[in-house]
């Protein structure tokens, strides 16, 4: 019963408008075509997603498709205002790149990169933030959601059971073994 | 052959109320017609709960601003996202209004099963330090029945939506028939045997009483555990209309279910004293169309049912219908909730639940019970539960990188353990719906003008949830104890009652002690309308009990000819 459930009968269950609005939104490729952000935009936030969620023996943030989901919320979700402030505070994260490394992000070595990740990721818990923080902040609660709610994360990563068919409330946790 | 627009009774609302009413009067052999405002559901199409985010544009992410526009209310409710918003009435075609300074959310559904589709399952029985509070201290009028009178209605009703919960013999929340309960994290029974005995007994955690079953029961499947219930149920595990009481009422053969008919007046009989049937308008086409019953039930939540009374205006009642004693539309209610505290636990980092439990804790009202609170009067119970933490900490966490994407796939959050209040609010003449004759819906109709505010009882009950909370979680063991004082303004519990309320005379109230209108037998109010105090429980099980309990004594007097 569980299988069909997780199998077919769930998936049976999407609305067909729900399902080709997903379609639209997974279709996107990394490197495919944006609707709002221009390329040298969309090739520094998949820079910066790639160095939150970089790849390993799981998928990076560009590999599961964040960046098409990004500019799906850029162009379909933000009213104009929001996306304006979005944009002007990815731009201002570039200028940071420059003030602090010499150049535009994507220029940089990895190593500068990293110190300009670091940097913007220490200072965004602060309050009073400037546009380069701002930016970085909401890029990432962008990614880290775009990331963790994609299909590929959701079902071969984390192994979301949609149908779970029970409640345990108290189940051990292995220890991680020391590799 | 009859004539298609005459019945015996006629139900309006599909709700929770609706459908109960529906099946207790069809089971009784009345030939019955359901009017539902809203359209159809067909849970293989229209229910959700199975959607995941990457099936939807945007993930059900953020502060909703593509929908705002046209659910600028309903938006602000948990369960109107990216994903259940169909369940969720448009604002611009159902407006409303209240006073500038006195915000009130009125969060809606329109459509077959009301918001029995989106509801939160919680049914608590009420007891006697309920139904004799307005008496006890004065606020209100006393309650016509007490605990006693309505006690068999909640068996009658548990036994067959089935409700999970566990007995705990208290008496000022009395045990059900429960189905067997859902368990409790280890977290949450530590936390209930530490305040136990930090408080020697007084206040009592147990597992919520839920409408959602815990295995099979009257042909529905138990829970599956998928989580999200407010977005519908294909197996039906949690009681809805939908799913129970309209098919009960359908297989009798003596239900007609009319979608899209919005009741714009109940007509009456000034000569006889009678309500003779509703005028409704045809929401697709906009046409008006009489039906005519033996007797009326107004099951259209709460402030719709006010509404109608009010908009039904005649020689005899010019100020709304069934409204000689003045009452009609004031001592209105909804509980104010969500101030609390939340709390770090520790000792159970080993441990994590499997499934997603659709159910939280509840601690029994413990103010006012024993003794007399110095700042207050009634009191409140509390929800919550404890959960671990999962990717989406992610958002604000320090870090980045492989190390940073592994601890957020492989290792949890800190447990929490969150515990909130829901408080009774003291009923008082100028919370009261009036009519906004400037404002009307899509049909026409005009609008309910809804004027409640939070007085000082209610501010300083609020201060001590945030209080006794905090206690609690400092007896459980918590660390990194955070006080919420939410401030919810008045609508935002969805647990809008009274406005017609149940009195002892008919210079006190608009219905007697069985939801029956003092100035028109044949017409009950069993939805929200009627109660004449809020207690703090969930109030939706006393509605459905006072409903089958009005269904038998309309029946009854039918039967004696009587009505």
């Amino acid at each position: 019963m569980q299988s069909l459930w997780q199998g077919g009968l769930a998936t049976l269950l999407v609305p067909g408008a729900v399902a080709g609005a997903w379609r639209a939104v997974a279709a996107t490729p990394a490197d495919a075509p944006t609707r709002t952000l221009t390329s040298p935009q969309a090739r520094l936030i998949a820079l910066l997603a790639d160095a939150i969620l970089p790849r390993s023996d799981t998928p990076s943030a560009t590999d599961v498709g964040v960046i098409g989901w990004i500019d799906a919320v850029a162009t379909d979700y933000f009213s104009s205002v929001q996306r304006s402030d979005f944009l002007d505070c990815i731009g201002a994260i570039d200028e940071h790149a420059v003030s602090i490394g010499g150049g535009r992000l994507e220029s940089l070595p990895a190593g500068v990169v990293a110190g300009v990740v670091t940097s913007l990721d220490s200072a965004c818990r602060r309050k009073n933030l400037s546009p380069a923080e701002r930016g970085y902040a909401l890029l990432k609660e962008l990614v880290v959601f775009g990331y963790f709610t994609s299909e590929p994360v959701q079902k071969n990563v984390l192994q979301v059971p949609i149908v779970p068919g029970r409640f345990d409330p108290s189940v051990p946790i292995p220890t991680p073994v020391a590799k | 052959m009859s004539n298609p627009h005459e019945f015996d009774a006629i139900v309006v609302g599909s709700g929770i109320t609706g459908g109960w009413a529906a099946k207790e009067l069809t089971e009784r052999g009345l030939r019955t017609l359901v009017l539902e405002a809203g359209g159809p559901i067909d849970p293989a199409r229209d229910y959700v709960e199975h959607v995941q985010p990457y099936q939807v544009p945007f993930r059900a992410w953020g502060d909703r601003t593509p929908f705002r526009g046209t659910q600028p209310i309903q938006s602000d409710c948990y369960a109107c996202d990216e994903i259940g918003r169909k369940f969720f009435v448009n604002d611009l075609e159902n407006p409303y209004s209240h006073p500038e300074d006195a915000p009130f959310s009125w969060f809606r559904g329109r459509h077959v099963g009301g918001r029995s589709n989106t509801w939160g399952r919680q049914v608590y029985r009420w007891s006697d330090l309920d139904f004799e509070a307005n008496a006890r201290d004065g606020h209100g009028n006393d309650w016509p029945i007490r605990y006693a009178d309505i006690a068999p209605w909640y068996s009658h009703v548990e036994r067959f939506i089935g409700v999970s919960g566990a007995p705990e013999g208290l008496s000022q929340l009395p045990d059900g028939e429960f189905l067997p309960p859902m368990p409790m994290t280890d977290a949450e029974r530590f936390a209930r045997e530490r305040i136990h005995k930090a408080f020697g007994g007084e206040r009592v955690m147990t597992i919520g009483r839920a409408a959602i079953l815990t295995k099979d029961h009257n042909g529905r499947a138990a829970c599956h555990y998928c989580g999200p219930c407010e977005r519908g149920c294909i197996t039906h595990s949690y009681f809805s209309s939908l799913g129970s009481t309209l098919p009960a009422a359908a297989a009798t053969g003596k239900l007609t279910l009319r979608p899209h008919s919005v009741v714009a007046e109940l007509l009456f009989d000034t000569a006889r004293s009678r309500v003779t049937g509703v005028r409704v308008v045809d929401a697709t086409s906009g046409r008006d169309t009489e039906y005519t019953g033996r007797v009326v039930f107004l099951c259209a939540s709460a402030f719709e049912s006010v509404r109608l009374l009010l908009n039904s205006k005649s020689s005899r009642f010019p100020e709304g219908l069934a409204n000689s004693s003045g009452t009609l539309g004031r001592y209105a209610m909804d509980h104010h909730f969500g101030s609390g505290a939340v709390g770090t636990m520790h000792g159970f980092d080993d441990r994590k639940a499997f499934g997603r439990r659709p159910n939280g804790i509840y601690i029994a009202r413990f103010r006012n019970v024993r003794s007399q609170h110095p700042a207050f009067l009634r009191g409140y119970g509390i929800q919550g539960g404890a959960s671990r933490k999962d990717w989406r900490r992610g958002a604000t966490m320090a870090g980045y990188g492989a190390e940073f994407k592994q601890s957020l796939i492989s290792e949890h959050g800190p447990w929490t353990l969150g515990t909130h209040g829901w408080g009774e609010t003291l009923p008082h003449a100028d919370n009261r719906v009036t009519i906004d004759a400037s404002t009307k819906d899509k049909s026409g109709i005009p609008a309910a003008h809804i004027s409640i505010r939070w007085r000082e009882n209610e501010k300083a009950m609020e201060q001590d949830m945030v209080t006794s909370a905090a206690e609690m979680l400092d007896a459980a063991g918590c660390s990194d104890i955070t006080l919420q004082s939410v401030h919810n303004p008045p609508g935002y519990c969805i647990h809008e009652m009274g406005g017609a309320r149940m009195s002892r005379a008919p210079s006190e109230g608009v219905l007697n002690a069985y939801n029956q209108a003092w100035d028109a037998p044949n017409l009950f109010v069993t939805d929200g309308a009627c109660m004449a105090s809020s207690a703090c429980q969930n109030p939706s099980i006393t509605y459905m009990a006072l409903t089958a309990r009005a269904c038998d004594h309309a029946v009854t007097l039918m039967r004696r000819a009587e009505l």
